[in-house]
């Protein structure tokens, strides 16, 4: 793995609210952070499990799109893709390599090191869910219009 | 040249010209910020403070970008756009709210702590593109704590007078406001030519250095600093005699500038008829106009680094060969020489395979790179062949240091020739190929060389770092690495000569001839061609067409005979400055 270590980044999936996971610790208490604990922790998704939460996953609405502009979702159009998810109600996720990401955090987005050729998966949830999910897909399949 | 006292720092010249003046340290003025405990009562009005700290910090951004949008057009504003997403990230106000209500601090210590552990994660990043996030939350940081602490006056708006601006690094907020009224020049510890400093620097016609490592160590509030954009250099304490000289190649620079246009139609010819091919080194495709404009004759210097460097992919061939082309198409009926990649060494991408080294310099880098990886370097060879129909292209093979690398080179080239002729793809089948001469070895076998090479193009910053054993890098030993070394210049006599005896041409493509004192013995070594910064293409035409060919041919033999390179220095000073008065040396 390349430099990764350090950006953790965290989503809690059901709320929406991306808090801080003290995850290095062990046990997870949101909302507290040690001196030292990185800021922008994330969070690994949990997997397709059984019973509510299994159902409840499949229902999602999302996407897989590669990622083709250079040099990937860097800060100019990390900007475009953050202010474009800001026009939906809907709560937006971002996923590369397993970690998940707040999309409608610049600095969420930014620190999944989405390179030129990866693959991101975005989620929504909430009531223009499905017109979030395609238009920014969209956006990243079109290379941000830049 | 340093004196006592004196101490010259080597950077990335990132925008053109000289400038002396006296120090103004950026970032001396550090907000300084106390951690404080709150009563409960305290914490609602805390946050009321913060959130205006964040409306106040808004407006400000708005009116910084519109001011660049105006100036610089939106391009350049979509990083405030950037900052003001920055500002309103849900993850650092969040956290900052959590810390004030929760831990009840104050809101610039919750504030500073949440966003400099955020820049702290970004710099661990080796992406280098996603890395610089970390200046970009800096920025804002420091923007909202200004407000906070109650000092809307951002650092560097005390500048009275004039200034030499040296700062560890530039945000594009503070590189916003830089003016011609008040920065003289700029010299930073980080950053490259595509930095914001940079850029602005160059839209204002600020001279600016980059890059410099240790600029803030080594000057202090006030010292007198000169910034020499044309070379890179920066010197801390210049003597009278120095400043005597940057003053003298202050009002040159300018005297070429205002005269430029007449300069650059000018032939690069000595008064005893000694023609040198003066063309440029450029990095990037669209550097080549700026070349033409400033006279250059041609490209002797195409790096390609660029290309595999700007993302974490591969450049296409499609990509590669748009870009030769045009530059070729640009340059026409002029020689563009392309130099195949050269990553390894401080260039490194994991994509590629190249990883930090040991020995980097003496590493898997050049075309030892190329030769193992030949899917890659088939690549480029295509494209620069195929750009060779349109233009007069030369390719040229970085690091040779044996006769088998550059067989199984030119074997690779006749493979490439040999695919394109089968599939019928147009190519330049007479593009002359020929080496970078920059390892002692090159120069040990320059007569095997020069029977399977078209050319010699003499890469002095690496011969010199090779030969002398010195990385100019290295601040204890950077005062050995020494351009008129007598080893530096018996290699280049031997390089010539033998070149010559061959038939082949040999120029130089490093710094040492945009040196004025290195051009005349270049000259006198009898070089056929000198490419350098585009910056610096009107003084070195000018020193051509100001000493015989005849004269410079005795200096420089003459130089040949004596033992160090301090005497060498001495001496082709002396006869500089006697002769040549009205060439002002560094």
């Amino acid at each position: 793995m390349r430099g990764r270590s350090g950006l953790r980044f965290d989503s809690t999936g059901d709320s929406g609210v991306i808090c801080c996971v003290h995850v290095r610790a062990g046990a997870a208490t949101p909302g507290s952070l040690a001196p030292g604990a990185p800021v922008l922790d994330r969070n690994r998704r949990p997997g397709p499990g059984r019973g509510r939460e299994a159902r409840r996953l499949k229902k999602r609405v999302e996407r897989i799109v590669k990622v083709v502009n250079d040099p990937g979702i860097h800060l100019r159009s990390a900007s475009t893709f953050v202010k474009t998810a800001a026009h939906f109600k809907a709560d937006v996720w971002v996923m590369k390599d397993g970690v998940e990401v707040n999309g409608k955090s610049i600095l969420g987005v930014i620190s999944l090191v989405a390179e030129y050729g990866s693959s991101i998966t975005i989620r929504a949830k909430g009531t223009d869910e499905a017109e979030a999910v395609s238009t920014l897909a969209t956006l990243v399949e079109n290379r941000f219009y830049e | 040249m340093a004196t006592s006292g004196s101490r010259v720092l080597r950077g990335v010249a990132a925008s053109p010209g000289i400038a002396v003046g006296k120090v103004y340290i950026l970032e001396l003025e550090e907000l300084h910020i106390k951690e404080k405990n709150l009563t409960p009562e305290e914490v609602g009005p805390e946050l009321t403070r913060f959130k205006a700290a964040l409306a106040t910090t808004r407006d400000e951004i708005e009116q910084v970008k519109d001011t660049i949008r105006q100036e610089l057009g939106s391009e350049q504003a979509k990083v405030f756009d950037a900052h003001m997403q920055i500002l309103d990230d849900v993850v650092a106000v969040e956290e900052t709210v959590r810390v004030i209500r929760e831990e009840r601090k104050n809101a610039e210590f919750a504030y500073r702590r949440t966003l400099s552990k955020i820049a702290e994660e970004f710099d661990a990043l080796e992406e280098e593109h996603f890395r610089s996030t970390a200046a970009d939350v800096r920025d804002v940081k420091r923007r909202v704590i200004r407000h906070l602490l109650g000092k809307p006056r951002r650092s560097g708006a005390d500048i009275s007078g004039q200034v030499v601006l040296v700062a560890h690094d530039l945000t594009p907020s503070e590189a916003a406001f830089l003016t011609h009224d008040t920065v003289l020049g700029i010299a930073t510890d980080s950053g490259g030519r595509t930095s914001h400093a940079a850029i602005m620097a160059r839209a204002r016609g600020i001279p600016a250095v980059v890059g410099l490592k240790y600029a803030t160590l080594h000057v202090k509030q006030n010292d007198t600093l000169a910034v020499d954009g044309n070379r890179g250099l920066v010197e801390v304490h210049p003597d009278d005699q120095a400043l005597t000289d940057y003053e003298r190649r202050r009002i040159q620079y300018r005297e070429l500038e205002g005269a430029l246009q007449h300069i650059r139609e000018l032939p690069a010819v000595t008064p005893d008829g000694r023609q040198i091919e003066l063309s440029a080194n450029i990095e990037m495709p669209e550097e080549a106009q700026l070349a033409l404009d400033r006279g250059a004759r041609g490209v002797g210097l195409f790096r390609t680094e660029f290309f595999y460097m700007k993302s974490a992919r591969l450049p296409s061939e499609e990509e590669q060969y748009e870009a030769y082309r045009k530059v070729a198409e640009l340059m026409h009926p002029y020689p563009v020489i392309i130099r195949t990649v050269d990553v390894g060494g401080d260039k490194f991408a994991s994509y590629l395979g190249t990883e930090r080294e040991n020995n980097p310099f003496l590493g898997w880098r050049g075309i030892r790179f190329s030769l193992e990886r030949t899917e890659i370097f088939k690549i480029q060879l295509r494209a620069i062949f195929r750009a060779a129909t349109v233009g007069n292209v030369k390719l040229m093979f970085p690091m040779i240091s044996s006769l088998d690398e550059l067989r199984q080179a030119n074997e690779i080239c006749r493979e490439v020739k040999d695919e394109l002729r089968s599939k019928r793809v147009p190519f330049g089948d007479n593009c002359e190929v020929g080496i970078m001469a920059e390892t002692p070895a090159a120069v040990f076998i320059a007569d095997s060389l020069a029977r399977e090479a078209d050319f010699f193009s003499i890469g002095t910053n690496d011969l010199i770092q090779y030969t002398l054993a010195v990385d100019r890098g290295n601040e204890k030993i950077a005062h050995l690495y020494e351009p008129l070394h007598p080893a530096i210049l018996r290699s280049i006599r031997t390089l010539v000569d033998t070149g010559h005896k061959h038939d082949i041409w040999v120029g130089v493509c490093g710094e040492m001839c945009g040196d004025p004192a290195g051009a005349v013995i270049l000259l006198g070594l009898g070089l056929d061609e000198f490419s350098t910064s585009p910056y610096l293409l009107p003084e070195i035409k000018t020193i051509v067409r100001s000493v015989t060919y005849a004269e410079a041919s005795e200096l420089a033999q003459r130089a040949l005979c004596l033992s160090t390179a301090a005497e060498v220095r001495r001496f082709v000073e002396e006869k500089i400055a006697s002769r040549f008065p009205q060439i002002a040396l560094p």
